[in-house]
């Protein structure tokens, strides 16, 4: 069994210095003089990832993971522990840095192949190939300030996968980029995984953790809380979301703190008993917010029928109101919510106001957006909600919030929504039973029609309690 | 680390430096070419400034204000005069070159130093390429001059192995202040003015001989580009060759220096990562 990556006790200490020189100074003067304050950014990381093997390193922003690749790829030193990376490396770890504006994706294919450790006739030998993959012919003589940024990443993801590194490190590399090259990218991942290399991937998609790689590394503040097989790792990171209880009531119980889960993985998949226990009705959830150059996120609330929440009773009325500091005016924004599934990551509902039609202003300075959704019929459970800001075609994000909430329903109708249901029962015996029929039907929608709407034209049911039906499938299911 | 553990002897450094020459090459080629890319004149640019500046200080030093010291052999023709500071010129433009922007070398690329396993030992080689190659446009050009006003020398063909070592002594000293401009950012600002000063203290527009006030001749000699431009006049103009021992010596030192800042960058770089 060969190890491609061997890491023992590695921490990593930011030092914060008061001046550049001072770094100077404890470089070249005997002893171990300190001359700086420290942030710890990894603490005694341990774990080895065999050959061939694909590793996913989940952890909130500012976890850690980019200065554990960073520190994986050579291009920061570690202050204490050991690291071997055995064989070649291409890191990926800012798609197309080193690119040349000014020049033309040929030449800066050959530069950037160059840099990534290849020789200029290596680089000729697969260029053919290069160019195949990163399907932009037609314009790689032109200068690459006149690309898109999508053209832009899709050559320079071509260069790094041809570099035949053996191990590959990519850093959210994957996360900007239209849904097919995406998919093509996951599947050269795929292939290069099945040729025997190794590849490291810090992934914010649950999708990508679980159906690419064989073992996940999650990291909270610096320290490994799991690593394990990338199936429960990633359901158990995404349920909690990194979540440090902001509010925890009296009573809450602090018998849900993430440390203690992934030992816990036996009971993994026992679904909805499980999820309840897991959810304590007063926890509240941090939100997670992606700001980048263009938009930062100033304010997030989650707002129920009694205010600021991030715990629901299935068909309350969501309010998300998010407040946006745009840098540069954006003519053609979209925004858009989505609720995700924290067990799949699979979106249970996405939609954005241009697929509403509704017109989207150029948006500018501070922006609230507001989503006002009258009723959320989610079952009990975490649910990650999430809110985007992006270009026109969704492609680029701009920033985006991710927010666990979870949702508690008295009843015992499970599942993840929750329908409006129209019962019933009759008995047909006589030959009468055509007129009865209809008779019974009109009765029937008339009294299901919610007290809140009570001038509903017969037909339309709005909000129906359903008690009676609830007593009767109580009785089915026990 | 991640590589090998290093071959820091003289010969590992060479072939770590020649295993990365494909991208060496293309760098150099990149700033020649991309300086002046979406230009009319494209990398004449590199050769007109130079030629600029020789016409405006043959014009000052020797028309308007004319130098109290005539260098030796120089009889007062404007040609000749313009020769004799071009050779001190372009000497001294590959050393101002090299080492001018050094300290910024390793700081202006933040990506490079992060982003990507980059061999940011070459940037110092790339540096010191374009500034032999800037040396060697201006050279065609003094050539063409000297055959025209002057005569060839035979003797002109030892420029390799004088310009060499100068070459090399750039190298180290740009390695060496390319480490040191990282942690030292008032490098940058300073190393400009004491460029400024060293072309004065260095016998580009007069001449090396006994006219100069004793003090200040010791002074000059005490800077490492003097020899250096000493020689190319005699090579190229004089038809003297260098002085062999001097030379050797010269490379040696050179050589020395060179590896010492080779070592010194290797020693820093670690650190790059957490100040850039």
């Amino acid at each position: 069994m060969t190890l491609a990556v061997d890491v023992k006790g590695l921490t990593k200490a930011y030092p914060l210095y008061h001046k550049p020189v001072h770094r100077l100074l404890e470089l070249v003067l005997p002893g171990k003089r300190k001359f700086h304050e420290e942030f710890w950014a990894l603490r005694g990381i341990d774990f080895e990832v065999e050959r061939g093997e694909c590793v996913g390193i989940v952890g909130k922003n500012g976890s850690g993971k980019s200065t554990l690749l960073q520190i994986l790829a050579g291009t920061l030193a570690p202050t204490q522990g050991r690291v071997d990376v055995h064989g070649k490396v291409a890191a990926l770890l800012e798609l197309g840095a080193g690119f040349d504006p000014e020049f033309t994706g040929r030449e800066n294919v050959f530069n950037y192949g160059m840099t990534l450790g290849m020789s200029r006739r290596e680089v000729e030998e697969r260029f053919d190939r290069i160019l195949e993959f990163s399907e932009i012919e037609d314009f790689i003589e032109q200068p690459v300030k006149t690309y898109s940024s999508g053209m832009f990443m899709r050559l320079a993801f071509s260069v790094a996968i041809h570099v035949d590194p053996e191990v590959i490190i990519v850093d959210e590399a994957l996360s900007v980029g239209d849904f097919k090259f995406q998919q093509k990218c996951l599947d050269r991942f795929h292939d290069l995984k099945a040729e025997g290399r190794t590849i490291l991937v810090v992934s914010h998609s649950i999708g990508v953790i679980q159906n690419y790689c064989d073992r996940a590394l999650w990291l909270r503040r610096g320290e490994a809380v799991a690593y394990d097989n990338a199936e429960l790792v990633a359901r158990y990171y995404f349920n909690d979301f990194d979540a440090i209880p902001v509010a925890v009531e009296p009573g809450a119980g602090g018998d849900t703190t993430p440390d203690e889960k992934p030992g816990d993985l036996s009971s993994s998949a026992e679904g909805d008993a499980r999820d309840a226990d897991l959810v304590p009705r007063s926890e509240g959830f941090q939100a997670e917010l992606e700001d980048s150059e263009i938009a930062r996120t100033l304010r997030f609330v989650v707002e129920g029928p009694r205010g600021p929440t991030t715990s629901f009773t299935t068909n309350d009325p969501v309010i998300v109101i998010w407040d946006v500091e745009l840098e540069k005016p954006l003519p053609a924004a979209n925004y858009g919510i989505c609720f995700e599934s924290t067990e799949s990551g699979r979106p249970l509902f996405a939609t954005s106001a241009r697929n509403d039609g509704v017109t989207v202003p150029t948006l500018e300075g501070h922006v609230r957006f507001r989503f006002s959704l009258p009723r959320v019929s989610l079952l009990r459970g975490r649910y990650l909600l999430r809110v985007t800001v992006t270009n026109e075609r969704g492609i680029t994000m701009y920033a985006r919030v991710n927010q666990v909430v979870s949702f508690d329903h008295p009843g015992l109708d499970w599942g993840i929504v929750r329908l409006d249901v129209d019962y019933n029962a009759q008995c047909i015996g006589d030959a009468e039973s055509a007129d009865v029929h209809a008779e019974l039907s009109n009765a029937t929608r008339t009294s299901a029609a919610a007290p809140s709407a009570p001038n509903a034209s017969a037909g339309t049911t709005t909000n129906p309690r359903f008690d009676t039906a609830r007593e009767s499938s109580r009785e089915n299911s026990t | 680390m991640t590589s090998l553990p290093l071959a820091n002897t003289p010969i590992g450094v060479a072939r770590r430096l020649a295993g990365r020459w494909d991208l060496t090459q293309d760098l150099i080629y990149r700033e020649l070419v991309g300086r002046y890319r979406g230009s009319i004149l494209g990398i004449f640019w590199s050769l007109i400034q130079p030629l600029f500046l020789l016409a405006i200080y043959t014009v000052v030093f020797g028309k308007i204000m004319p130098i109290r010291i005539k260098p030796e052999g120089v009889d007062g023709s404007i040609a000749d005069f313009a020769i004799f500071l071009f050779c001190g010129m372009i000497t001294w433009n590959l050393v101002s070159e090299s080492i001018g922007s050094a300290c910024n070398l390793v700081v202006n690329r933040p990506t490079f130093v992060k982003k990507v396993v980059f061999p940011l030992e070459i940037l110092a080689v790339v540096q010191v390429g374009v500034a032999l190659v800037h040396f060697f446009f201006a050279f065609v050009i003094l050539f063409a001059a000297i055959a025209i006003f002057q005569e060839l020398h035979l003797t002109t063909l030892w420029l390799p192995v004088i310009i060499a070592p100068l070459a090399i002594l750039c190298l180290g000293l740009t390695w060496m202040l390319a480490a040191l401009g990282v942690f030292l950012r008032d490098l940058g600002e300073s190393i400009g003015i004491v460029l400024m000063a060293g072309m004065f203290v260095a016998p580009v527009f007069y001449p090396l001989d006994g006219n100069l006030p004793a003090l200040f001749k010791a002074l000059v000699l005490c800077n490492p580009a003097t020899w250096f431009i000493v020689q190319m006049r005699h090579i190229l103009t004089d038809g003297m060759s260098p002085p062999l021992l001097s030379l050797a010596f010269l490379w040696a030192v050179s050589l020395l220096i060179a590896w010492g800042g080779f070592l010194f960058f290797e020693r820093a770089r670690p650190g790059f990562g957490d100040v850039t």
